[in-house]
Formats: C-alpha cells, sequence, structure tokens
C-alpha cells in the first residue's frame, strides 16, 4: 500500500480526535464525580438511577409520615398517662371518703374535687394537635366530648398512614376509650352524686368501677405502646434501607475516580506520544536528502 | 530518418517529454495537500517507426495522455459510505439533544412526579393541614410545566429538523446544477481524446458531497454521470432536475421531484439515507414516537388522577371535582396538562377524604397515592414510573447507539480514505523520486543531441 504524508496526517488528526474525545470524558467524569452525565452514558444504569432516587425520595416522605404519627402518638400517650393519673387520684378519693371515717362534710367538699377533676378529664380528653381533635377519629374537626352529656361524639375510624411501599398503619385511638366499657365521665358524675348525697355504700362500689376504669385506660396505654414500637422499627429499617439504597446509587452513578483518574493519565500519555510522533514524522521527506 | 537527423528527433522528442513529465510532477507537488486531487500519471509513447525502413527503430517518445490515479470501485465505495456516515451524523448529533430533553440526572419529570406523590403522602399524613393542601397544587403546578417544557423541547426539535431538510434540499438542487454543468464540460473536452482530469476531480468532490447528503446513485455514461435520489433522477446528461418542498397538512415539508413536462413524484419516504435521511427519520419516526409516549404518560396521569378524585370529597363537602382539567385525548396531552381550575381557586376541595364531613379522613388520599404503583393498562402495563424510565433508558440507548454507529462508521471512512488515498494521493517522496528520475531524462536527451551535434562535426570535418 502506498503510504502519503496526506494519508499520515489524516490518521493523525483521526487519532487525535479520538483521543480528545476520551480526554473529555475522563475528565467530564472526575469533574463531576458522576460516571452518568446523560442518558446515553448508561442507559440502564440511568432508569436504575432513577428508580434509586425515586426510592430515597419515597422513604424521606414515609419518615415524614412516621414522624407525623409518632407526634400525634406522643399527644395520645402524654393524655392517656395524664387521665391514668387522674383516675389515681379519684380513686384515692373514693378510698378515703369510702370509709367511716369521712364525715358528710369531708365529702361534700370532696364532691367540688371530684367536679373539678371531671373538668380536668373532659379537657384531656378534648386534646388538641394543631387544630385536631385526637380522640375524635375522622371527626378531627369536632369536639369529642361535651360538659353536658356523658356521650362520645367523634367515630370510630382509624387514621391510617402509609409508612412503607406495601404498609399503612393507623396512629390515632378513637375517643371511646373513654366511655366503651367504663363511662368514665358519667363515673365521675355518680361519684360527685354519692359524694354529695353521703352515699357511703355507693362510693365504696365505685372504687372497682375506677379500678375497671384505670385498666381501661393503661391496656389502650399499653397497646399503643407496642404500636409506636412498631413505628419506631419500621423507622430504623427505613433507615437502613437509606443507607443500601444510597450506595447502590452511589455505585451506579458516582465515578470510580481511582479508574477515571488512570485512565485520564493513560490517554494523556497516548496523546502526547501522537503528537511527538507526529512531529518527527511531519519533518522528514526525500527532498531533505536531495542537494 | 535514420542517421544524424534522426538521432536529433529523438533527443527533441526526449527533451519535450522529459519536460511535460516535470510539469506534471510538479503539479502532483503543487496539489499534494488539495483533497479533491487525484495523482496524475503520465503515459508515455513510443514514436512509431517508419515502415518504409528494414528496421524497425523508434522515433523517439512523446506524452499521449495524463491520466488520474483513480480507481472507480473504491470511488463507489466511498460514496457509499459517506451515504451511512451523513446519516449517523445526523442521528448521532440529534438523537443527542432528545436524551437532553430527557436528561434526568439533573431532575426533571422523575423529580416532578416524586414530588407530586409525596404532596399526596402529606395530605394523607394531616389533610386538615392547608399548608399541605397549597403545597400540592404548587407541586402539581411544576409537575405540568415540567410536561409543557418537555412537550415543547420536542416540538422545537421536530420543526428544527424539518428547516434541515428544507437546507439541505437547497443544497443538493446547488450541487446538481453544478453536476450537470460539468458533464457537459466533460463532454466537450473528452471528445477531443483528453482527459478532462480537473473537471472530474471536480465532479467526483460534488457527488461525494451529495452522497453525505442523501442516499444516491450514480453512474457514468459516455463520461457523463447519471446521478438518482430516491430513484428519481436529479441529473442525466447535462440537465439538472431540481427537488423542491411543498408544506403538508400538518406544516411539514415533503420532498417533491418534477421531471420532464409535469410528471411529478414526491419522494420523501424514498429516502432513507444521508443527512437528509436521518433528518427525515428524527422528524416523522423517532421524535414523534417520543411525543406520543409522553403524551399518554401525561394523559392516563390525568385520567386516572380524575377518576379517583372524583370520587372522594373535600374538606367543604364537595365531590365529583376533577383534579386536572380534563382532557379528551392523547393528542399533545403532555402540552395540555393543567391542574384544573376548582382545585387551583380552592383547595379545600382537594378530596382527600371518602366521606363528606370527616376532615381527618384521608382515604381517597391513600387511594390516589396507590395508583403511583399500579400498573397502568394505557401505559402497556408500567407503573407510572416506570414508564418515564423506559422512556429516558429508550432515549439514551438510541443516543447511545447512534454514538457506536457514528464512531464504527468514522473509521470505516477512514480506512477508505486510505484506500483511496494509497490509489491516488501525492507521496511527496515519490514525486521528489520523479523530479529526480525526469530530470535525468531530460539531461540525457539534451546529451543525445550534443552527441549528434559532435558526430555531425566529425562529419563535416572530415575532408579538412
Amino acid at each position: 500500500m502506498r503510504v502519503t504524508h496526506h494519508m499520515l496526517y489524516q490518521n493523525f488528526l483521526f487519532h487525535l480526535e479520538y483521543l480528545n474525545k476520551h480526554l473529555k470524558d475522563n475528565f467530564e467524569k472526575i469533574a463531576s464525580g458522576k460516571k452518568i452525565i446523560k442518558p446515553s452514558d448508561d442507559p440502564f444504569g440511568m432508569s436504575k438511577a432513577l428508580t434509586y432516587k425515586a426510592q430515597l425520595a419515597d422513604i424521606e416522605q414515609y419518615k415524614r409520615n412516621i414522624q407525623t404519627a409518632i407526634s400525634w402518638q406522643n399527644a395520645t400517650e402524654t393524655a392517656l398517662q395524664a387521665m391514668t393519673n387522674l383516675l389515681i387520684e379519684t380513686k384515692e378519693i373514693a378510698i378515703s371518703q369510702g370509709s367511716d371515717t369521712a364525715t358528710a362534710e369531708t365529702r361534700a367538699m370532696l364532691a367540688v374535687q371530684v367536679g373539678e377533676l371531671k373538668k380536668q378529664a373532659l379537657q384531656i380528653a378534648n386534646t388538641k394537635l394543631g387544630n385536631q381533635y385526637i380522640f375524635a377519629g375522622y371527626l378531627t374537626d369536632t369536639q369529642p366530648f361535651v360538659e353536658t352529656d356523658n356521650n362520645y361524639h367523634g367515630d370510630e375510624k382509624q387514621i391510617k398512614i402509609n409508612i412503607s411501599p406495601y404498609m399503612q398503619l393507623s396512629f390515632n385511638i378513637p375517643g371511646s376509650v373513654f366511655t366503651d366499657g367504663v363511662n368514665i365521665f358519667q363515673m365521675f358524675d355518680d361519684l360527685k352524686t354519692a359524694l354529695e348525697s353521703n352515699d357511703a355504700e355507693t362510693i365504696r362500689y365505685l372504687i372497682g368501677t375506677i379500678d375497671e376504669a384505670i385498666k381501661q385506660i393503661t391496656t389502650a396505654h399499653a397497646n399503643l405502646g407496642s404500636l409506636m414500637n412498631r413505628f419506631e422499627s419500621v423507622k430504623n429499617e427505613l433507615n437502613n434501607s437509606y443507607v443500601d439504597i444510597t450506595a447502590s446509587l452511589s455505585e451506579t452513578e458516582d465515578s470510580d475516580l481511582s479508574k477515571a483518574a488512570s485512565s485520564l493519565a493513560m490517554y494523556q500519555t497516548a496523546y502526547q506520544s501522537t503528537l511527538a510522533g507526529m512531529a518527527r514524522i511531519m519533518q522528514v521527506n526525500l527532498f531533505n536528502y536531495l542537494s | 530518418m535514420h542517421g544524424i537527423y534522426g538521432l536529433i528527433d529523438i533527443g527533441i522528442s526526449a527533451i519535450r517529454a522529459s519536460q511535460m513529465a516535470l510539469m506534471v510532477t510538479g503539479d502532483n507537488i503543487a496539489n499534494a495537500e488539495n483533497p479533491k486531487f487525484c495523482r496524475r500519471q503520465i503515459i508515455f509513447q513510443e514514436k512509431p517507426p517508419l515502415l518504409s525502413l528494414p528496421l524497425l527503430i523508434g522515433r523517439g517518445s512523446e506524452v499521449t495522455n495524463v491520466k488520474r490515479a483513480y480507481d472507480s470501485f473504491l470511488a463507489r465505495q466511498w460514496r457509499q459510505e459517506l451515504g451511512i456516515l451523513g446519516y449517523y451524523e445526523v442521528k448521532e448529533e440529534t438523537l443527542g439533544r432528545l436524551e437532553t430533553i430527557f436528561n434526568e440526572a439533573e431532575g426533571g419529570l422523575s423529580e416532578s412526579l416524586n414530588a407530586f406523590w409525596n404532596a399526596w403522602e402529606e395530605i394523607s399524613a394531616d389533610p386538615t393541614n392547608m399548608v399541605n393542601r397549597y403545597n400540592l397544587i404548587n407541586t402539581t403546578k411544576t409537575l405540568t410545566a415540567t410536561f409543557q417544557r418537555m412537550s415543547n423541547n420536542l416540538k422545537e426539535l421536530r420543526k428544527e429538523m424539518d428547516t434541515e431538510i428544507k437546507n439541505i434540499i437547497e443544497e443538493i438542487n446547488t450541487i446538481i446544477q453544478q453536476i450537470a454543468y460539468l458533464n457537459e464540460k466533460i463532454k466537450a473536452i473528452e471528445v477531443k481524446g483528453v482527459n478532462a482530469n480537473n473537471f472530474r476531480d471536480e465532479r467526483d468532490d460534488l457527488i461525494r458531497k451529495l452522497s453525505e447528503l442523501a442516499n444516491v446513485t450514480a453512474f457514468e455514461d459516455e463520461g457523463m454521470m447519471t446521478v438518482l435520489i430516491g430513484g428519481v433522477a436529479v441529473v442525466q446528461e447535462k440537465n439538472a432536475y431540481s427537488l423542491t418542498v411543498e408544506t403538508d397538512s400538518e406544516g411539514f415539508y415533503h420532498i417533491v421531484w418534477y421531471g420532464e413536462s409535469g410528471l411529478r413524484v414526491d419522494v420523501t419516504d424514498r429516502i432513507d439515507g444521508g443527512k437528509l435521511g436521518g433528518f427525515l427519520e428524527m422528524r416523522d419516526e423517532i421524535i414523534p414516537q417520543y411525543q406520543n409516549d409522553l403524551d399518554r404518560l401525561a394523559y392516563n396521569l390525568v385520567t386516572e388522577i380524575n377518576s379517583q378524585h372524583q370520587l372522594g370529597y373535600g374538606l367543604d363537602g364537595s365531590t365529583g371535582n376533577d383534579f386536572f382539567e380534563p382532557l379528551t385525548g392523547t393528542t399533545d396531552a403532555a402540552s395540555l396538562i393543567q391542574i384544573s381550575s376548582i382545585i387551583e381557586m380552592t383547595p379545600e376541595a382537594i378530596a382527600a377524604a371518602s366521606a363528606a364531613g370527616e376532615p381527618g379522613n384521608n382515604e381517597n388520599a391513600l387511594a390516589i397515592i396507590d395508583l403511583k404503583e399500579i400498573a397502568i393498562a394505557g401505559l402497556d402495563n408500567f407503573t407510572f414510573n416506570d414508564f418515564y424510565y423506559s422512556l429516558v433508558g429508550a432515549a439514551g440507548s438510541i443516543a447511545k447507539d447512534s454514538q457506536l454507529n457514528l464512531e464504527y462508521q468514522k473509521l470505516v471512512i477512514k480506512e477508505i480514505e486510505n484506500n483511496f488515498e494509497a490509489v491516488s494521493g501525492v507521496s511527496l517522496d515519490e514525486e521528489a523520486a520523479n523530479l529526480v528520475r525526469f530530470q535525468q531524462m531530460y539531461t540525457a536527451s539534451a546529451r543525445l543531441i550534443s552527441l549528434a551535434d559532435e558526430m555531425m562535426e566529425i562529419l563535416v570535418n572530415l575532408g579538412a
């Protein structure tokens, strides 16, 4: 094959363009820290990266959802604890005033206090988070308990929330927990009436009712506790998978810097030798040697 | 004539021939870097002896022709591969721009979609919170704006392809006029038995340029090139038949050829090679396909969300509302997608609840979020996210294919150019050697004449 200078020059340009393109690609990988800069760099990796990113965005959202649920549950827990304390205090009053040492005067005095305790109990059962009643089921804008009757005005609905792609959990306790079984507000009324009418018999009977009420609230409290544990454990799982998915995402789209740097160095060497070689070849032809 | 005069004649013919050979060598050297130029070869021929004499000794040499070093098979191959090169050059460049529209490395539709679903999650976590409702409205507006931007970019790209097509047709018309003109020139010169080398170089170059623009068939007949594009003759003998563009009902250009006596052929669908073929494929097949997929995504999102949203109840007790403005079909859905004006004006109407009067009820919001994981029949049973990811993947992989194909084709072209150059290229070393050869031929020829002169002198001085 005849080889001409023009051919050498054209091949030189061709190789130079090729090397320049690879230098640019490797430099971009290093400078951006990414090996997928546009979809064609790795079409499959790109859609994988998008899936990972969507999963990460989901997890962040689930964690926010869990946070909402947990703050709701914290408020619920505080309320239940306060209600239990209130009942214990009421029980002490019932025990002391059920005994024969109590007099009509002490009973009349404490009847007033029981009335106050009922008001506190109503306040607790009407606890609000933001502008929502937490013991009202779906009817979060309806005050679940009023002083005039002792009925529950909310509903039994469980508010559910997404906490993982395929898991929903409810986080609220309907206010019927205060009225189903023992109606706590009715119990306060009964106790107050018994104290006012100096009815030691009924007062003593109500001690058992208060015990049942305490049991009723603590059971609900325990259930809430185990539910909160589930939220916490899902949150930990989400944190773990967040780390895993971030690692996979990084592996898919981040540059292997040492690899990119060594390949950059390789192309740089090739580039320099090509230039040096061409500089030599271009200098000589037969005319140099003809006198 | 034999004898001393014969010797002088031979010397003179050789001097002439060597001078001519030096001129050809000089011309080769002068054009060594001219890309159109094919190396010239000098054809020496012996001057025939006079048959009337007993011994047949030639009467010197003469240059009968100057030929181009040229391989017509390689030239044809080169033209063919240039067509493929032009095609992939266009595809690589334009698919690169298409994938930029779908480039999700720096945010884009996938991020907007994620934000949209997450805004619904926020509503489900606290349906009464107005901040969450305003957030959903704003997120939805970002989503629809992203759809609209992408749809617009695709439309603009398609329109640009159309403009390029018109430009190429103009370029083709200029070239075919020149080819027809050169056909006439070459014919006129070669009738006299001389090669019209420079005109042929010129014409070859034009046909190569033309081959890069469209798939061209060219063949030579009595020195004249007939050139076919899409099966119709655009150059025949000394006549050029221009292509014209005519706008169709959609506002896009069709390529039409008019032959003798008003014969009209629409060649748009017959051109599948060269840059023109690349632009046509992008305009008529690839971009519309991506437009359609994006429209389908928008349309199905609108209809699926709307039909679930209609079932729910807003904080204000309203029901049966659309969330997006309803669309009549997939046509242009990605640019028509818009949040319903009712929702935009009254965020309370966002139907998070499954029943009226239950502000804490989030069941319809949860049902809408469920749509995210559901295989949608109108999207080939992909989820919204997966359908879009596969769209991005597909845009990336055709762009990658075109890059690889272009890289390969450049190698092919380089090989063919090298082969062609090996035949037709000027080697300065060779020409340097030729200079020496022909100079020596000149010296020797002159020596022949001076020898004849000496012989003549001897003869003249015989009697003295």
